[in-house]
């Protein structure tokens, strides 16, 4: 095993302030939607700009990643988000696979929700329909 | 065999249980893989509540298309900024050293029994082996629920729960190590600061190497923090952790290094603050500790942005100070120039500057830049005096926090 050691440079006492120091900082960012570290605004929360690019990107990533031909639609219900402080972004969406809508939870690592039909092996992608929750659609092929 | 990256594909997950933030959640029922390996996993158990704001969820692998229920993956949330409730717990939980009745602690303890019952059950009575998993306050549930069952975690910049474990698992804890091996495993970004707040007790935590000077959440955020080789493991693990010094001069120094002077003091305030046991004592304790914290942080940062304003204004003074040299050092080295030419002559020279009145004093209203000077130092003192009633509404707080904290008996 490495990188294990015992001790550092905190010591219990000071440690205990320190995070009540780090998580009232958390707290400050919670209640305005940001935090103060650093002498700057640091946004929890995306622009819708940067949701719909997002939305864009995992899109592609599960249609590749997925590679059914029976996938023909991927409609975001949400503009999507972090859903906890440090978590990875994603987003809801109903996906059509075989005329059959699946609720999925899109991120840009990891997507899931109801378990999808096994594409056939060595199957590839076929055009898909993207609806961005914004109501504009994209034709990906 | 599951990967440091599975661990971390699946702590991100559990994020999405929440109901308040996807809609439709992660359910029982749902299946997802993860990257690394391509192992897909079924969601078996999943559980959230919204007083305190605690969210967890259980998988099984799914091999050759069939759950395998011997082996279970029990993961947790952190804290979601937009729950009002999941600050308090991390406050309580974590700050704290709260794990009774009501608490995120209490909760994630009783999931993961449930979870294994529930794996046990379709699995023909035998309990499956239970390993845990969590980013952030997620990590310290995870840790502090493997420690009580006597289970391995996997965990990313999580507090090390040591100070909230029962002494029966600290024993097996200390055991266990010094039988040279590590049930608990805490990844934590050398410049993390949630994960580097807490003592590294028992050498759980394993620094993994961070790039200097990039955003604060960027070290915290799952997704930036770590990343991954071929294999699944984590890149950049043994490096030896950094000083609280080191950290916030890392943080600071990232967008503000001419404000380090007036950030540093400001945090240092704070931890100040937090070291009055009038307020240190009721962090965790009661609410309106809470929220004097809050409100002594946002202070402090807006004490610090007002601040900023005031050296810029002194800018604005300085330059103005400098008008007239630096008038006269352009007309001077102007006059040199022309000097230059051998049909000039240094009176003629003289002449044209006097007929055309570009001497400084012709061309500089110094009564003006008098007035501007003056007008910023009544914009610093006006700041100056903002700031302090800032700092006097704090300490107005901290007092009224005191009176409350004995009113109610909190402490």
């Amino acid at each position: 095993m490495v990188g294990r050691r015992y001790g550092g440079a905190n010591t219990p006492a000071a440690t205990r302030l320190f995070v009540a120091l780090v998580i009232a900082c958390a707290i400050v960012g919670g209640q305005a939607g940001c935090s103060l570290i650093g002498g700057r605004t640091v946004s929890q929360d995306e622009t819708t700009e940067t949701n719909l690019a997002n939305q864009r990107k995992v899109a592609l990533i599960f249609w590749r990643d997925y590679a059914n031909p029976a996938l023909t639609n991927i409609r975001f219900t949400d503009e999507g988000n972090k859903p906890g402080f440090g978590a990875p972004w994603s987003a809801n969406a109903v996906v059509t696979v075989g005329g059959q809508g699946f609720n999925e939870i899109l991120g840009a690592e990891v997507w899931g929700g109801d378990p999808l039909p096994a594409p056939a092996h060595g199957s590839t992608v076929g055009p898909i329909t993207v609806t961005y929750s914004d109501g504009t659609q994209e034709l990906v092929q | 065999m599951t990967t440091a990256y599975d661990f971390k594909s699946i702590a991100g997950e559990v994020y999405a249980v929440d109901p308040l933030k996807k809609t439709p959640p992660l359910a029982a029922g749902a299946t997802f893989k993860a990257p690394a390996t391509g192992q897909e996993y079924l969601v078996v158990h999943t559980a959230t509540n919204p007083v305190n704001g605690f969210q967890g969820m259980a998988v099984v692998p799914v091999v050759n298309g069939v759950p395998d229920y011997s082996q279970m993956i029990v993961s947790y949330a952190g804290t979601n900024p937009d729950h009002r409730a999941d600050l308090i717990a991390d406050v309580v939980t974590v700050v704290g050293l709260k794990s009774g009745p009501g608490t995120q602690a209490a909760d994630a303890l009783s999931f993961a029994d449930q979870a294994r019952a529930k794996a046990a059950k379709r699995d023909g009575g035998v309990p499956p082996s239970v390993s845990t998993t969590g980013h952030s306050l997620g990590g310290y549930l995870a840790m502090l629920v493997a420690a009580e069952r006597r289970w391995q975690s996997t965990a990313f910049n999580g507090p090390v729960p040591w100070e909230d474990l029962s002494p029966e698992a600290k024993a097996w804890l200390k055991a266990e190590v010094e039988a040279g091996r590590f049930p608990l495993t805490d990844y934590v970004n050398e410049y993390d600061i949630v994960g580097n707040s807490v003592f590294n007790w028992l050498g759980t935590i394993v620094h993994v190497r961070g790039t200097p000077l990039k955003d604060v959440l960027s070290y915290h955020d799952l997704e930036d923090a770590f990343e991954f080789d071929g294999d699944g493991a984590v890149v950049g693990v043994g490096v030896p952790g950094r000083t609280d010094q080191e950290i916030l001069a890392n943080l600071m120094d990232k967008d503000a290094p001419a404000l380090s002077w007036l950030l540093v003091p400001a945090l240092a305030a704070t931890m100040n603050a937090l070291r009055d046991p009038a307020v240190g004592s009721t962090v965790g304790m009661l609410v309106s500790g809470l929220i004097v914290t809050v409100d002594t942080v946002a202070a402090m940062s807006m004490s610090s942005t007002v601040l900023g304003a005031a050296d810029s204004l002194r800018a604005i003074k300085s330059i103005n100070a400098g008008l007239e040299e630096q008038l006269q050092a352009g007309l001077t080295g102007a006059m040199s120039a022309v000097n230059l030419f051998p049909f000039v002559t240094e009176r003629d020279v003289l002449e044209c500057v006097e007929t055309h009145k570009l001497e400084v004093r012709h061309n500089l209203d110094l009564a003006a830049v008098a007035e501007v000077g003056r007008l910023v130092d009544d914009h610093i003192e006006t700041i100056f005096r903002l700031s302090a009633g800032i700092g006097q509404a704090v300490s107005h707080a901290i007092a009224q926090d005191r009176q409350w904290a004995q009113a109610y008996g909190g402490r």
